[in-house]
């Protein structure tokens, strides 16, 4: 079960996300980040290192945040292990956010 | 199983005890979740015409070190294999929202398959335990990059 939580810090919003981002959780993911669009930060941070899986449908996530949240918003995924993050890597989202392999909140 | 996403859960689980069987390791249980997942969603997603109570036929066929997986469903014709659909290299500003799908599919099978039968479409997907990476993309550094 995919389970995201939202914690704002200063300009930095990071959403903890642990289980599975797929298409059935991704609606739910959209929703978090419209809520931090509203917040307009200057960094997104993405703590991956508890979600084991992602499809397409999560990636998409991804690209919204990149595009919608403008170029001065720093996106950066956080923990990811070595599957989800050559998942995003693999639709050469890697150039346009930054991947850590090691979780520093 | 009804062709919702509500039905993924049930995929998961599915692959999951075949993964067990075949004895594969991380990295290919999960290109084989990566394959089955992005084709069915697909099928979910474009198969049925929306809120028809479409169906999606899911069978294993496993062995020590590789598994099979056919999918059938009744909807639209539509062959997951054909043409070319590569991932554009382009300024991020310019990635398409969708349509990472059906490639994240082709590059994490090792075998797909696609034939129209009788007016189903069967879809069968080959992984076999090799502990390979997805892909390999260092060659795709887009040009704005340079």
């Amino acid at each position: 079960m995919f389970q995201a939580d939202l914690i704002t810090s200063g300009d930095t919003v990071t959403i903890q996300m642990s289980g599975d981002l797929d298409a059935l959780s991704a609606p739910s993911f959209h929703e978090i980040l419209q809520q931090v669009a509203t917040r307009s930060p200057k960094k997104l941070c993405l703590a991956m290192h508890g979600l084991s899986y992602i499809s397409s449908a999560g990636v998409r996530g991804l690209v919204f945040a990149r595009q919608k949240m403008g170029d001065d918003m720093e996106v950066v995924v956080e923990g990811a292990n070595e599957n989800v993050a050559e998942t995003i890597r693999m639709t050469g989202l890697q150039h346009a956010i930054t991947i850590r392999e090691s979780f520093s909140a | 199983m009804p062709a919702t996403v509500a039905s993924l859960v049930a995929v998961a689980e599915f692959i999951g005890g075949a993964v067990a069987v075949a004895g594969l390791g991380d990295k290919d249980a999960y290109r084989l979740r990566l394959a089955v997942d992005e084709l069915i969603t697909n099928v979910i997603t474009h198969g049925y015409p929306p809120a028809s109570a479409g169906e999606i036929e899911l069978h294993s066929s496993v062995s020590d070190g590789w598994v099979l997986f056919l999918i059938v469903d009744f909807g639209t014709e539509f062959d997951p294999t054909s043409g070319h659909r590569p991932i554009p290299v382009v300024d991020p500003d310019d990635l398409p929202v969708g349509g990472f799908g059906l490639s994240l599919a082709r590059m994490s099978a090792d075998r797909l398959i696609y034939e129209r039968v009788g007016g189903l479409n069967r879809t069968i997907v080959v992984v076999r335990r090799s502990g390979r990476d997805l892909v390999a993309h260092d060659d795709r550094r887009p040009p704005w990059m340079s």
